[in-house]
């Protein structure tokens, strides 16, 4: 049966509401019975104190709305504006606050909720949710386990659960904090605050055991002052004080102490029982991990010239390296990739032909469409990577419409091989090593630039920064860039064995190892915990919800201006009339948005699954790269 | 004889830190997926929920994912039983699932993990290929300072008419040993549906 909205919802919705709800009817106004409670319901979810803020509820309520293309939101889009966008918004975040609690805890957790409850578009705020972590709390405690509050509220770092050791030293004279004060912190103040403590409390249980005797009890007591310290070290990932814990603890054995530190009580026991996995962890990672890139004392390497180098780097004591000069890293860009008469040319577009990623790559440069409206031009360039980008390997900017890989890379890759930047530019057989050293990252960041061409196209760049037209950014497009570069990762690797895995950087081969044994969603479930895209990358349900909200003024200007334009015609300005079309299209362009990006999500997750499943179908590929990996010299090299 | 509900009730409150609350003792909850599985959750491990990419539906993989207790800045140990229809977007067979999750075991002696054990080699009245291995990622973004990361894993992989059932532990080398046997509590409890 079909029934006219606007004789039911209003009624169904109570009068408060159906004052709200005056927008002149459309055709599109038209829902079912079965539409219509759907929105009572999922209205009645999000509105406290009667709304349950159920996250099982909001992920029904969300999948109704996105069912069919959205059907339903566009339905409502016209009649009842600010419902819809409310109603879909604040689902939406209860989804991305249930999801972030579920999968992350520790700091991992305080990374990713400082990003949204922080925040001053705090959609969770607005239901009474944030921005003090503690506002969660019972929340927390109604939908989920008791353990997963105990969790919670420790991974906040709530005043209650850090037990008497870290309150008393924080209430201490360094700090000062009150229960009140400490509430008012960011998350990663609170663990700012007890790592600084945490490192001050190490010097002096290092000086201690310097005077200790030697008690085995005594020893024991230390290891578990310093285990209780290690709890607020590791979050910050302190090495350098870890490792003078563990120096010390090795230096006390056999001896014991002459000065007993403060055993922790039973509280911070319990703290640290929850965190206890957290140091062993850390260590483990140390312990499997070795030393970074960088760290591999690149220094010292003989000059050697040709593929040789490439292949088999070795040292010597004198050679410190040459870094690159900026007429050198121009002209490396240029050998590498430009579009000349429609044509990417260089040597990524060889290295990139041929696999199913870097086709598309080259088919986005060379695309007509995109030329003329100039989202395609090719803008390698090598630069150094300052600031946020201090590390970073390669970047997009869509602002500046730049592609750029760190001009570190090529510093630590020559220095690495006992090249100089003139010999590398000399050398043809060094070039072409050096492309397939960075065309994994090209592909990456090339996918974002494809990115904002797509969105560009779709009429879904509605966000302004310096001039530049862009989308909002969320997690599922680096989840793409890293499908695809791990794709052709997997697919070069295919077609070039051990040879190619040879030629290229660790991290691209653990990115294609990841793909290929759990798929887009191992990528996605990875990549998520980086410290970058855990602070600053929303979810899709995240940024909808950011985004769907603050398109509420608009919505609430289509509504009086539709009134006024029904109810008093006579009175509509050519400015009102000029704000209505406005608003209009910006709740236009954000629902399309939400559509539109959920779909490619999708639409790329598929497509990326697919690709795995015909490069690698019996599974040889990952062989041949975990064997790789597990050789001596296949770890972080 | 320990009835099997008690011994898992038993060995979960042993092995997780908040199994027995005071809210009355743990219970084991078990979880049904749809007509494919049932098992017993631990206590203290929480469900994930992701709302993004393909669902289950459009993935034609269903099943659950338990994090663990950890607090660390690494991954979390993690608990999964899940079951792959044949036309999956996965691995549609479990061969091609079982190769692509096995590793090389390192000649030199290097450490690796233990793998589950079972009579018969069977695990709910199935046959089940049991084995381990060892993953491999990073822990930051396209970055220089990036660190290899390792993952212990334990399987149980066990075909089904149509389609397989995998149940899997995963956990940084130090805690491996620690969860494991809550794996083996967790893989014991696996009552498989679909013959």
């Amino acid at each position: 049966m079909k029934l006219k909205i606007k004789a039911v919802l209003p009624a169904m919705l109570g009068a408060a509401l159906a004052a709200l709800l005056l927008a002149p009817m459309s055709p599109a106004g038209v829902l079912t019975e079965p539409e219509s409670q759907i929105v009572v319901d999922c209205r009645k979810n999000i509105t406290p104190p009667a709304g349950e803020l159920s996250p099982v509820k909001a992920a029904q309520c969300v999948d109704k709305f996105n069912a069919n293309g959205g059907a339903l939101m566009e339905k409502l889009k016209t009649d009842f504006p600010v419902l819809v966008v409310e109603v879909v918004a604040r689902n939406n975040a209860l989804l991305d606050l249930q999801s972030m609690i579920t999968k992350y805890d520790g700091i991992n957790l305080a990374k990713s909720l400082s990003r949204v409850i922080e925040n001053p578009d705090c959609v969770p705020c607005k239901m009474g949710l944030g921005p003090a972590p503690e506002k969660l709390s019972p929340w927390v405690q109604s939908h989920f386990s008791s353990d997963l509050y105990g969790w919670y509220n420790w991974s906040v770092r709530s005043w209650s659960a850090i037990g008497n050791m870290r309150a008393g030293a924080m209430s201490g004279p360094d700090y000062k904090y009150t229960p009140e004060s400490w509430g008012a912190l960011t998350l990663l103040k609170r663990y700012d605050n007890l790592h600084d403590w945490a490192k001050k409390e190490t010097d002096r249980l290092a000086a201690s055991a310097a005077l200790a005797g030697g008690e085995k009890s005594a020893a024991t007591d230390f290891k578990a002052s310093a285990d209780n310290l290690k709890i607020d070290l590791e979050p910050l990932n302190d090495r350098a004080t870890i490792k003078k814990l563990d120096d010390m603890l090795k230096d006390l054995s056999g001896k014991a102490s002459a000065l007993k530190p403060v055993k922790p009580s039973a509280a911070d026991q319990k703290a640290g029982e929850m965190t206890a996995s957290a140091s062993n962890l850390a260590a483990s990672m140390a312990a499997g991990g070795g030393k970074g890139y960088l760290d591999h004392g690149f220094d010292n390497a003989p000059v050697v010239a040709g593929a040789a180098a490439a292949a088999a780097p070795s040292k010597t004591k004198d050679f410190k390296g040459v870094p690159i000069t900026k007429g050198q890293a121009a002209q490396l860009a240029s050998r590498l990739a430009s579009v000349k008469d429609g044509k990417m040319q260089g040597l990524l577009a060889s290295e990139l032909k041929g696999t199913k990623a870097g086709d598309e790559i080259i088919a986005f440069y060379e695309n007509p469409k995109y030329a003329k409206s100039g989202t395609n031009k090719m803008s390698l360039g090598f630069t150094k990577g300052k600031d946020e980008l201090k590390g970073a390997i390669g970047w997009w900017s869509g602002s500046a419409q730049e592609l750029r890989i760190n001009s570190d890379v090529v510093n630590a890759y020559t220095r690495e091989r006992g090249i100089t930047p003139a010999q590398l530019l000399k050398d043809p057989q060094l070039l072409k090593d050096f492309t397939t050293y960075v065309a994994p990252v090209f592909v990456h960041e090339s996918t974002h630039q494809r990115q904002g061409a797509w969105i560009a196209e779709n009429g879904l760049d509605y966000n302004t920064y310096k001039g530049k037209k862009s989308a909002p950014y969320q997690m599922e497009m680096e989840t793409e860039a890293f499908g695809m570069d791990a794709a052709f990762v997997a697919e070069k690797t295919q077609k070039g064995g051990a040879g190619y895995l040879n030629k290229i950087a660790w991290w691209d081969r653990a990115d294609a190892e990841r793909y290929l044994e759990d798929g887009v969603e191992g990528i996605r479930t990875e990549k998520h915990t980086y410290d970058y895209y855990a602070k600053h990358t929303d979810s899709i349900p995240g940024a909808a919800s950011k985004e769907l909200q603050a398109a509420t003024y608009s919505a609430r200007r289509v509504v009086y201006l539709e009134n006024k334009l029904k109810t008093t015609p006579g009175e509509m300005t050519a400015k009102d009339r000029a704000e209505l079309k406005k608003c209009k299209e910006e709740l236009d362009t954000r629902f399309s948005w939400y559509r539109q990006v959920l779909k490619k999500s999708k639409d790329d997750e598929l497509k990326l699954q697919d690709w795995r499943g015909q490069m690698d179908p019996d599974g040889d590929v990952l062989s041949a790269i975990k064997i790789y990996s597990l050789a001596p010299s296949g770890g972080e090299k | 004889m320990m009835p099997k509900a008690a011994f898992f009730t038993a060995l979960f409150c042993a092995l997780t830190p908040f199994a027995c609350s005071s809210e009355g003792g743990p219970g084991v909850k078990v979880h049904r997926e749809k007509d494919y599985f049932e098992i017993a959750l631990p206590s203290g491990w929480t469900p994930q929920e992701e709302y993004t990419g393909l669902s289950s539906d459009e993935k034609k993989i269903y099943g659950i994912t338990l994090r663990g207790p950890s607090a660390g800045a690494g991954p979390a140990a993690k608990l999964e039983a899940y079951y792959y229809a044949h036309d999956n977007v996965m691995d549609k067979t479990s061969a091609k699932f079982i190769r692509v999750h096995s590793s090389p075991v390192p000649k030199s002696g290097a450490a690796f993990p233990r793998a589950l054990k079972a009579e018969g080699d069977k695990v709910g009245g199935l046959p089940a290929k049991l084995f381990s291995s060892v993953s491999s990622g990073r822990n930051t973004a396209h970055s220089l300072d990036a660190k290899r990361t390792e993952l212990w894993e334990s399987f149980a992989v066990i075909p089904a008419k149509r389609g397989y059932y995998v149940l899997r532990y995963s956990a940084a080398p130090d805690k491996y040993e620690a969860g494991f046997p809550l794996f083996e509590a967790f893989v014991s409890s696996f009552k498989p549906l679909l013959k």
